[in-house]
């Protein structure tokens, strides 16, 4: 299926990407992702450490104080 | 010529017809170089005001009736202040007169004046600079020289009615020629909060491809403020930021700072989501400098 196309507001034109726009955006995707990845592997970890220590979330920043 | 009192019987002669004929169409003036106290013989002239130091008009009662009126104006660079001597003299404007100038006094009784000032234009301190409407943009860049050496720093209000992913995140980068620059060079940290939470959150980003903070909401409408310093110079750029839209899945916002540390002159910079489109308007305001 191919990308769908992409566009910029630049000014007062409404235009599609350029190329290097389209490789830049596909750049900042892939690193929107691995940011992503890393936000729910954190998250996962929390609720891990969470469940084991038999805490919620409010509890454990209570806990921090 | 000033006003003239006629009786009975009197001669209008050509020459006073004529002088008063001329008032109405090339109003007889006075000129006054220091400070000044109106008297009966004004009225109905102009009062010019032509000195380099302040100076002021003294208005005082019993000279003038209810109807009475006199235009008055300044020349110079001292500013002129329509003062209340005896009389009451009222405006809802400044009673202090600028260079180039000027208002009408006009007495409703003997002893109560209204100074009406020509409305001039006042330079603002915040300079409307350009705005425009987008619609399902995946970008939204300012256009090319915005910034420019009119101004110093800039303030930037977006208003997103629209995002088609939700919780993507606010980016920002600079932008010169029509060309955004994802240098490693851009850092930023804040607070960000959740609405009905007591937890405050972080927005620290250091040595990124672009600002990042806080995240679009698709279920309602958002604000993303920036203040732009000193993107024209050749030195850091900072900036303030300030959000209302999603925080972690919550409706919420943040306020931050940050810089892009480099000394790139930037014209423009551009808006973009992390992923989807994005729909609203901006306006764009420079600080005056002076």
């Amino acid at each position: 299926m191919p990308s769908p196309k992409l566009f910029a507001q630049d000014g007062n034109e409404y235009r599609e990407f350029t190329q290097v726009e389209y490789e830049q955006h596909a750049a900042d995707l892939i690193e929107y992702e691995r940011q992503n990845a890393i936000a729910l592997e954190k998250a996962a970890a929390r609720k891990t450490l969470l469940d084991r220590l038999g805490i919620t979330s409010d509890e454990a920043a209570l806990l921090l104080g | 010529m000033a006003i003239q009192t006629f009786t009975a019987a009197q001669i209008l002669t050509a020459a006073q017809m004529n002088a008063l004929q001329a008032n109405d169409y090339n109003q007889t003036v006075s000129t006054k170089t220091a400070n000044y106290v109106l008297v009966a013989a004004d009225k109905g002239t102009r009062v010019v005001m032509n000195s380099a130091s302040a100076t002021t008009i003294t208005v005082n009662t019993s000279l003038f009736s209810a109807g009475d009126s006199l235009r008055l104006q300044n020349i110079n660079t001292g500013a002129v202040v329509v003062t209340a001597g005896t009389a009451t003299v009222t405006s809802a404007g400044s009673l202090s007169i600028p260079q180039w100038g000027g208002g009408q006094l006009f007495f409703t009784s003997a002893s109560a004046a209204v100074y009406f000032p020509d409305a001039v234009n006042v330079s603002s301190g915040l300079a409307y600079i350009s705005g425009t409407t987008f619609s399902a943009a995946s970008t939204v860049s300012l256009p090319t020289n915005t910034f420019s050496a009119t101004y110093t720093n800039y303030k930037i209000i977006y208003t997103v009615t629209a995002a088609s992913t939700d919780g993507t995140a606010i980016n920002v980068r600079l932008r010169a020629s029509g060309t955004d620059s994802s240098a490693a060079s851009y850092s930023n940290a804040g607070v960000t909060y959740q609405i009905g939470a007591a937890t405050i959150g972080a927005a620290n980003l250091n040595g990124g491809t672009a600002w990042q903070f806080t995240q679009f909401n698709s279920a309602d409408r958002n604000k993303v403020i920036l203040e732009i310093m000193s993107p024209q110079v050749a030195a850091d750029t900072n900036f303030f930021w300030d959000t209302y839209g999603r925080v972690a899945g919550s409706q919420g916002g943040g306020h931050g700072n940050g810089e892009f540390r480099a000394a790139t002159q930037f014209d423009s910079l551009t808006l973009f989501p992390s992923a989807g489109t994005i729909t609203g308007s901006y306006q764009v305001y420079g600080y005056a400098i002076a």
